[in-house]
């Protein structure tokens, strides 16, 4: 039952780290994959017997053989075409747990059904409410308290805390949105586009405006752009330089409603010719 | 008749005997899943209030994993050196695959992972102490004193995610494998498959495993009374030890060869020597680590003596060795405190429990002793976990990235193209290239790499003119403290400049 159960869980994992990677089964059920699995099935291969170990001490080994098997099953698979990738990863462990459960199943049933390794986790919640003593109850209560504990304390330090530091992003990309094509000669009289964004981390709502400054002459801008907590904001802007001349250095300044001077600048260098 | 009613009477006795058991089971794993909680707890205490990763080492490592699993292979150009050289060999390998591997299972982003992972292996480690330890009646002790294992800077620790943490799992799994191998063959080849694995994992936590099992095993083959025949495993075993590490030679050679030759010839490393951490830990635990000594001396027997010789002979070789000897590599002596740590825990949990049977057997006549001996013992463990919290929040750690900073690279891994090369502060090169997925011209830790750190700076405050040599280095994005005034460059955000194409 236990081997069926640490393959089964491995079977089901394999699709759900393919398709639905990243949420909280395939993390629960991953790092049982990555942690255990190969562990215990080791484990069960080479000790069928009851007797051969306890409980507590199969579940340590498991742990620990699992984070050796998986660094050796790694390496190996670095020696083949298919290298270390999503699929070879999970299918060569996979192959593992489920030929050493094989293994451990036909060793197993190899012995008396009382010398078997055959762990039990039933819980009579029956019994909980029948004649158990008042002590086993407040007990077996407690277990349970202290386990969700336990599991609330991984959540809580697991999660990552809110960022302390409050700061805007501001970032400027070409005219198609990317970090490329930004302009370099400009026609005098004639419009040049970029992309302008920012993202508020203010923790609070924030207005910004922003000024376009070629040689200290302002050439365009945005009016007032109001952003809640982690809300961003991205536009095509244009400007248009006013004289002509080689290298001037167009400027880009972020204000917030309460700077008098620019939060952030950006530049860059443009030519700018006359129309022929 | 009689012989009928003192059976019933048996029967009741056990009956009695079950229900304590039970009561009795039920309560250590009340106890046994709070200390895992607790380990949970104290492996994430200096980052509650930081979300990334604190140490260099564990970007480094981050970085490692990821292009690993870009390349899909072992073999991979340097995302540290711009991709100029390839890694192959690289010695923490098997450290790399099991992070890889654990990524790729859960498909959890790296971040997630990197703040879970600590958590998970303190608990794995407190659980193999417990499990190693219950045999011998200390169980409990020695996993509640495991996650008092402390976490620096200088020599790492559970708090990190890094290759040394995850080999401390190997020291009680081992001796648990070694334990169970005085009648049975099976152990033998579990033991030589973990050290393999470990060899490829962290050598240093290899070889220090591989020392304390010889120890334990020269002490149960010469003081040890059962015969021979029984103790042909263990002797076995004690001539594979040394070959386990022949996987780490066949791997690296150069690197091996390299280890011995700074044995041989010692080199002074900038690093100043470790203070003593001991104080940390709190005086509870070191006093009763002190009694655990004198207990294990007291006691005897080829058991004890293998977990005391060890101990005292890591102790005095972390404290002493390199101020006496100055030998190399320095490694052993980098990471030997979290080793000495590992088995003062476990040697102050032994002291425990033999205060714990000793009170229990001085107070069993008095009404009130055993609650009174159970009370005493909860104010000890209490007044050592708060003493230990106290050591904890006086031991100062680093940011290495600050949320702007990681915005920043992060936005680079977005939106340029991929493995492009950014020139920046050598220390900065270790985040970024976790961050952004692109390669980093250089990256160093302090205190190394301060030339190569000058001269960028330099450049930087030139204004980074010379576009020739940029292309020539191929470097397209630049972080940089100063404005840069070279008309190729546009800024994309404030600091980040990059290379126009076409320049």
């Amino acid at each position: 039952m236990d081997l069926v159960a640490v393959a089964v869980a491995s079977l089901v994992l394999v699709p759900l780290a393919v398709f639905w990677g990243g949420s909280p089964v395939s993390l629960v059920l991953g790092l049982i994959f990555a942690l255990f699995s190969p562990g215990y099935s080791l484990v069960a291969a080479v000790f069928p017997k009851r007797d051969d170990l306890d409980i507590v001490q199969r579940l340590a080994l498991s742990f620990g053989l699992s984070i050796a098997v998986v660094p050796l099953a790694g390496v190996v698979l670095n020696f083949t075409p298919w290298g270390i990738g999503l699929y070879p990863v999970l299918i060569s462990l996979l192959v593992f747990i489920i030929a050493a459960s094989a293994v451990a199943c036909y060793r197993r049933r190899r012995l008396p059904a009382e010398e078997r390794f055959e762990p039990r986790f039933g819980f009579a919640l029956s019994g909980f409410r029948g004649r158990q003593h008042l002590w086993d109850r407040v007990l077996l209560v407690l277990l349970v308290v202290v386990i969700i504990g336990a599991v609330g304390v991984l959540v809580y330090v697991a999660r990552p805390p809110a960022v302390g530091e409050t700061f805007t992003e501001f970032y400027l990309l070409g005219p198609e949105g990317m970090a490329a094509n930004y302009p370099d000669v400009i026609i005098l009289g004639e419009e040049a586009i970029v992309t302008l964004g920012i993202i508020n981390h203010q923790q609070e709502t924030a207005d910004y405006h922003i000024k376009i400054v070629i040689g200290g002459q302002e050439v365009g801008g945005v009016g007032t752009i109001t952003l809640a907590d982690e809300e961003d904001w991205e536009q095509r802007v244009s400007f248009a330089p006013v004289e002509v001349g080689e290298a001037q250095k167009v400027e880009f300044q972020l204000y917030r409603s309460f700077d008098s001077d620019a939060y952030h600048t950006l530049d860059f260098w443009v030519d700018v010719v006359g129309s022929q | 008749m009689p012989r009928l009613m003192v059976d019933a009477k048996i029967v009741a006795i056990c009956i009695e005997s079950y229900g304590f058991l039970k009561r009795a089971s039920l309560i250590k794993a009340i106890l046994l899943v709070a200390i895992i909680g607790l380990a949970f707890f104290m492996a994430l205490y200096p980052r509650l209030d930081y979300p990334y990763p604190l140490h260099v080492d564990e970007w480094m490592h981050l970085g490692y994993t990821s292009q690993i699993l870009d390349t899909g292979h072992l073999n991979f150009p340097n995302p540290f050196h711009g991709g100029q050289w390839e890694v192959g060999g690289h010695p923490e390998t098997g450290y790399y695959i099991w992070l890889g591997t654990s990524l790729l299972a859960t498909g959890s982003p790296w971040l997630g992972l990197a703040r879970l992972m600590p958590a998970l292996v303190l608990g794995i480690i407190a659980f193999a102490a417990y499990a190693w330890g219950r045999k011998r009646g200390f169980g409990l002790e020695a996993a509640f004193f495991a996650t008092f294992i402390h976490t620096t800077i200088r020599f790492l620790g559970p708090a990190f995610l890094v290759p040394v943490t995850l080999g401390l799992v190997f020291f009680p799994l081992c001796l648990i494998l070694l334990e169970k191998m005085e009648k049975d063959w099976r152990p033998l080849a579990l033991i030589v498959i973990s050290l393999v694995a470990l060899f490829l994992t962290h050598g240093t936590t290899a070889v220090a495993v591989g020392f304390v099992l010889v120890i334990f095993l020269i002490f149960y083959l010469a003081l040890s009374k059962n015969p021979m025949r029984q103790k042909l495993p263990s002797l076995t075993c004690l001539l594979l030890i040394p070959f386990s590490g022949l996987v780490i030679f066949l791997w690296n050679r150069a690197f091996v060869l390299r280890e011995i030759q700074n044995i041989i010839n010692a080199e002074k490393v900038p690093l100043p020597a470790i203070p003593i951490p001991l104080p940390q830990l709190g005086y509870i635990m070191i006093a009763l680590a002190v009694i655990g000594f004198g207990f294990l001396i007291a006691r005897g027997g080829w058991r004890n003596y293998a977990l005391l010789v060890p101990t005292v002979i890591l102790l005095f070789f972390v404290q002493f060795y390199r101020q006496w000897f100055d030998i190399g590599p320095d490694i052993l002596y980098e990471r030997g405190w979290l080793y000495v740590m590992l088995f003062m825990a476990f040697i102050a949990g032994y002291g425990l429990s033999q205060l714990r049977q000793l009170g229990l057997a001085f107070f069993k006549r008095w009404r009130w002793g055993t609650v009174s001996v159970y009370i005493a013992l909860a104010l000890v463990v209490v007044f050592a976990l708060f003493l230990r919290m106290d050591g904890y929040a006086e031991e100062e750690y680093y940011h290495v990235v600050d949320a702007p900073t990681y915005n920043d690279f992060e936005w680079v891994g977005e939106e340029l193209p991929d493995n492009s090369i950014a020139l920046l502060n050598p220390y900065a090169g270790w985040t970024f290239v976790t961050i952004s997925g692109q390669y980093a011209y250089t990256s160093n830790s302090y205190p190394w790499g301060q030339d190569e750190a000058r001269q960028i700076n330099a450049f930087f405050m030139m204004g980074a003119p010379d576009t020739e040599y940029i292309k020539e280095k191929k470097v397209s994005i630049f972080y940089s403290p100063f404005p840069l005034k070279n008309p190729d460059l546009v800024e994309v955000r404030d600091g980040l400049y990059i290379l126009r194409e076409g320049s």
